[in-house]
């Protein structure tokens, strides 16, 4: 993979977003970045605008005002490179049902223009723990194996930039681990992390936390 | 060993195959646009009880079948994509025109099917005959090009709105009125042997693409 031997530096940036619904203000002038090798965890409670704000990051949900922006080695994404260089994880976004396991692996790592190696795609599957479910179609799998394909296709597309909402939603003990060994990994290959989250635990792996909370603002530390 | 029907480098070819795959898996737009058009045909045929039905007649009651059957089917492109959660995943994956596009090519190749099996019921209840093949065939691949284009781009905006399937049908309906009224004339000329008006024929090309164009353009902001 290109991405493991040439390291893309990429960074993340949003300065002073504000979203805003006809009937809710939701969060005003949130600030903050991430860069490769960091992790940054947006934490709050329900109904505070994290998810929102992961969604205006992947570019799923448009601002009311302000900017987000990527750097790939240091120069400005272009609104394509910007889709390329993103990947993420979020209970609201779901893979193929009519497809099988594999099938949506080669599926989403070949849109992401990566050759589709089978032999990578099944070791993949592998550390998941779906191996043998493979060749079933994933309207069979349970909600965490669903959870742990979601991991599979994004460990196989590689971005530079993740964004993860809920990350360790549906998981087991083992799940967890595994996503955790995941996450460190893709740290240490320089991915640049945003993770959504309630649970404080999960936090604690970012090396900054941006608290969204309900009137509006935000904390950062 | 892998069975896998996924492989390529142009993202319209990855998601056509995907929708080949999955609606062969499934088969639910195939069933519903097939029994439409299978109940419409025999029903109207028993109603008529075998009587002569003029050119004219055929031509309208072969789009108006055509119609609904694309209504009946092609709405679903983008709200079951919507429903089942896989839509914002595309588009985090790949660019919204590469999706548009596999979506109008995948319906237009659905409808032709079901042109083509329309036309086969046609000529086996009533006495269909065409006289200009050339330009049967012509109004037809046109005529439903310009239905698929305009479905998937109106599935499109109609994914996004509360009350999906009455909007889609409602707000197709004026915007196929031109191309309608052109093939429904043109079809009947190739029925009767009257030579075609080119001007018509023209018309329906730059239907065609003028609303090709306009889908690839507006669907970044959709």
């Amino acid at each position: 993979m290109d991405s493991i031997t040439t390291p893309i530096m990429a960074q993340i940036k949003f300065n002073n977003i504000c979203m805003s619904f006809p009937d809710k203000l939701l969060f005003t002038n949130v600030n903050g970045s991430v860069s490769s090798g960091e992790c940054l965890a947006l934490t709050g409670p329900n109904g505070s605008g994290k998810s929102t704000m992961i969604k205006i990051l992947a570019r799923l949900l448009r601002q009311s005002s302000g900017e987000v922006s990527i750097t790939l080695n240091a120069k400005n994404a272009s609104d394509t490179a910007y889709r390329s260089a993103i990947g993420m994880i979020a209970p609201y976004l779901e893979y193929y049902n009519m497809l099988t396991g594999l099938e949506n692996i080669a599926l989403f790592s070949q849109l992401r223009g990566k050759a589709y190696c089978g032999r990578q795609a099944l070791n993949l599957l592998d550390k998941v723990d779906l191996r043998s479910n493979a060749d079933r179609l994933t309207q069979t799998y349970s909600t965490g194996m669903k959870q742990r394909l979601k991991w599979a296709v994004l460990a196989m597309a590689d971005p530079p930039i993740w964004l993860l909402d809920e990350p360790f939603a549906y998981l087991d003990d083992y799940g967890r681990t595994l996503v955790l060994e995941m996450l460190t990994d893709a740290q240490n290959r320089q991915r640049a992390i945003v993770i959504a989250t309630n649970d404080a635990k999960e936090a604690k792996l970012a090396q900054t936390v941006l608290t969204l909370v309900k009137s509006g603002t935000f904390i950062a530390r | 060993m892998h069975r896998l029907f996924l492989h390529s480098s142009s993202p319209v070819l990855l998601l056509l195959a995907k929708e080949f795959v999955s609606e062969y898996r499934n088969r639910y737009a195939c069933s519903v646009i097939l029994a439409f058009s299978v109940i419409t045909v025999t029903s109207i045929s028993i109603s008529l009880a075998n009587s002569a039905l003029s050119e004219e007649t055929e031509s309208v009651l072969l789009w108006i079948i055509i119609f609904f059957s694309a209504m009946a089917g092609l709405g679903r492109v983008y709200s079951t994509e919507k429903d089942n959660n896989t839509l914002s995943t595309l588009r985090i994956y790949c660019c919204p025109q590469a999706i548009v596009f596999s979506k109008i090519v995948f319906n237009t190749v659905l409808l032709l099917g079901i042109a083509c099996l329309t036309v086969l019921l046609f000529a086996a209840f009533f006495t269909l005959r065409v006289k200009d093949w050339v330009l049967f065939t012509v109004t037809i691949w046109l005529g439903v090009s310009g239905m698929a284009v305009v479905s998937t781009l109106m599935a499109s905006l109609a994914a996004e709105a509360r009350g999906t399937h009455a909007l889609f049908t409602v707000i197709n309906f004026p915007l196929l009125m031109p191309l309608l009224l052109t093939v429904t004339d043109l079809t009947t000329r190739s029925l009767q042997g009257v030579p075609a008006d080119f001007d018509q024929v023209c018309l329906l090309i730059g239907f065609d693409l003028m609303i090709a164009a306009v889908t690839i353009l507006v669907v970044e902001w959709l």
